[in-house]
């Protein structure tokens, strides 16, 4: 938690470059707040602590988003507060943490999570191999929806097919995305 | 990662879910109640994995849409034809009707200022272009007009586009397909564009010139054969169409192009002094006398300043004025150009000292 404040003042010291970004997140913080509080509630195990996890959260995916570029945000702070969750479980057991190397202490600020680890270019260049790689008609409904920003149910209707045929081959585009960059990046999702 | 325990139909509704909730978080139409839901959703981690994938994947092919790539072009047009020969008949979209036809803007202020401010700044994605078919397909009388008087006036745009319309500029407003379009006949305009859910392009049209928005704040002003782009943040593109002729800007600079030119111009600007007429102001930097009071004059419907003298229209303009006001603007020039004015009924004559 104290490295949230180090990279606050790193980063004040260091100029606005991410404070543009920075309000992006504030913004989605705002709006997402009744979901995070709902979320957090069920999350942690002391229910006093749900104002200090609000706080801490909104900190740590400020951190977050002024340092990388965010393609996911409403994911990202689901994620953050999760870590926040656990960061404060652990708080009251009173334990110290595993180790240093431990897997959540990783991913408590720097862990891509949602915006996966590659670099933009990469990551771009997957996503266009995998869509290339799905059947005409899979891949035709994907970008529909994604691209074209079509509903199911109108996707359903203009190409012809039932809205379940739709959702199944979002599903299995989605599939191939998720499980074609796991394996990419070496399985550390 | 969904377990493997997660059957395959489960998977299938989850994946659907997870895209309802990301359609409703963009619109912003949630309430309080509904995002608790939503927090109430997100806590089983099998709905936050799929949330992220949909996220991620969206926000990705979002990207690849704003890159000028062949292939994913030839895809994409691809699923447009198997959507168009599929469907049964050609209409508009119904989440496209309201906004081609409705005539009074919605109200976004329900929205939230938290909701307008990411849509605003994360702007629009595009790159494509059609060369305005779709515009000429479109029935006419389906378009928003929009003119300012005398004054500058602010407009929203049914998409949540935000334009400030300089003192007598008229425009039009219509999307059509998966275009917003805005033709600018004369004068000018700043533009905050919205973010658009389904990534339609914004496209405003001045004389022989596109611009096509790539990114959120700029102004566009077409002054007889002169189309002159200042952007402010993001980026955009200008470009003739039917052409290859184009030209992509970064903030803080000014594209131009003339009728008779063979290629764009550039150059740096000053975007808070070229858009401070947004705020009320005129603001000069080496402005020829002749432009500055094409500029003054647009803020003055009964007093007109007229140069009577060729030698000083070229002297240079320096300082920021109030809007409207050409009696205090001529008399700030006297004081420190070599100028001497005379009144004449409702005009104002400009002459060397």
């Amino acid at each position: 938690m104290a490295d949230g404040h180090v990279n606050l003042e790193a980063l004040a010291e260091a100029g606005l470059a991410g404070q543009v970004v920075g309000q992006d997140m504030e913004a989605w913080l705002r709006q997402l707040r009744p979901a995070l509080t709902a979320f957090l509630r069920r999350k942690l195990q002391d229910p006093a602590d749900l104002h200090d996890a609000l706080q801490e959260t909104s900190l740590r995916a400020w951190t977050y988003a002024s340092r990388c570029e965010v393609r996911a945000p409403v994911s990202v702070c689901f994620r953050i507060a999760e870590h926040v969750a656990i960061d404060f479980a652990r708080a009251h057991m009173r334990a110290p943490p595993a180790g240093p190397q431990d897997e959540v202490d990783l991913l408590a600020t720097d862990e891509p999570g949602p915006e996966r680890s590659a670099s933009a270019t990469q990551t771009l260049e997957l996503v266009k191999r995998v869509i290339g790689g799905l059947p005409p008609g899979c891949r035709h409904v994907f970008l529909l929806s994604r691209s074209n920003g079509l509903s199911n149910p109108e996707i359903a209707r203009r190409c012809g097919v039932s809205v379940k045929l739709v959702e199944k081959q979002i599903s299995r585009a989605l599939r191939e995305l998720r499980e074609q960059s796991k394996e990419w990046e070496g399985g550390t999702p | 990662m969904i377990g493997t325990g997660t059957s395959e139909r489960a998977r299938v509704q989850i994946d659907s879910q997870a895209r309802e909730w990301q359609l409703k978080i963009q619109r912003g139409s949630l309430q309080a109640d509904e995002m608790e839901e939503f927090g109430h959703w997100m806590a089983i981690p099998a709905h936050s994995q799929a949330y992220a994938d949909c996220e991620w994947s969206t926000a990705c092919i979002r990207e690849l849409d704003q890159q000028q790539d062949m292939q994913w072009s030839a895809w994409k047009d691809e699923a447009m034809e198997r959507a168009t020969s599929g469907a049964p008949k050609v209409e508009p979209l119904a989440n496209w009707s309201d906004l081609v036809f409705s005539t009074t803007p919605r109200d976004r202020r329900g929205a939230g200022e938290g909701f307008l401010k990411p849509m605003l700044a994360a702007a629009a994605s595009l790159a494509m272009l059609t060369m305005g078919v779709a515009w000429h397909r479109a029935v006419p009388g389906n378009a928003l007009h929009y003119q300012a008087g005398e004054a500058t006036r602010d407009v929203l745009l049914p998409d949540g586009t935000r334009l400030t319309l300089d003192a007598g500029t008229a425009v039009d407003y219509m999307k059509v397909g998966d275009t917003r379009r805005l033709m600018l006949p004369a004068g000018r305009v700043y533009l905050a564009v919205a973010k658009d859910p389904h990534h339609a392009r914004f496209v405003v049209q001045s004389g022989q010139v596109e611009t096509v928005v790539l990114g959120t704040r700029f102004q566009v002003s077409q002054q007889s054969d002169r189309t002159e782009v200042v952007l402010e943040e993001g980026r955009v593109r200008m470009q003739r169409p039917g052409t290859e002729q184009f030209t992509t800007l970064a903030p803080g600079e000014r594209g131009w192009w003339a009728n008779d030119a063979t290629g764009f111009g550039r150059s740096a600007a000053t975007p808070s002094s070229a858009m401070a007429w947004t705020r009320g102001r005129l603001m000069f930097e080496d402005t020829s006398l002749a432009d500055a009071i094409i500029d003054v004059n647009r803020y003055s419907k009964h007093l007109k300043i007229e140069l009577v003298d060729p030698r000083v229209a070229q002297l240079k303009v320096n300082g920021s004025y109030v809007a409207g006001d050409p009696e205090l603007v001529v008399a700030a020039w006297e004081a420190t150009m070599p100028v001497h004015a005379r009144h004449e009924g409702n005009r104002i004559l400009i002459s060397h000292d």
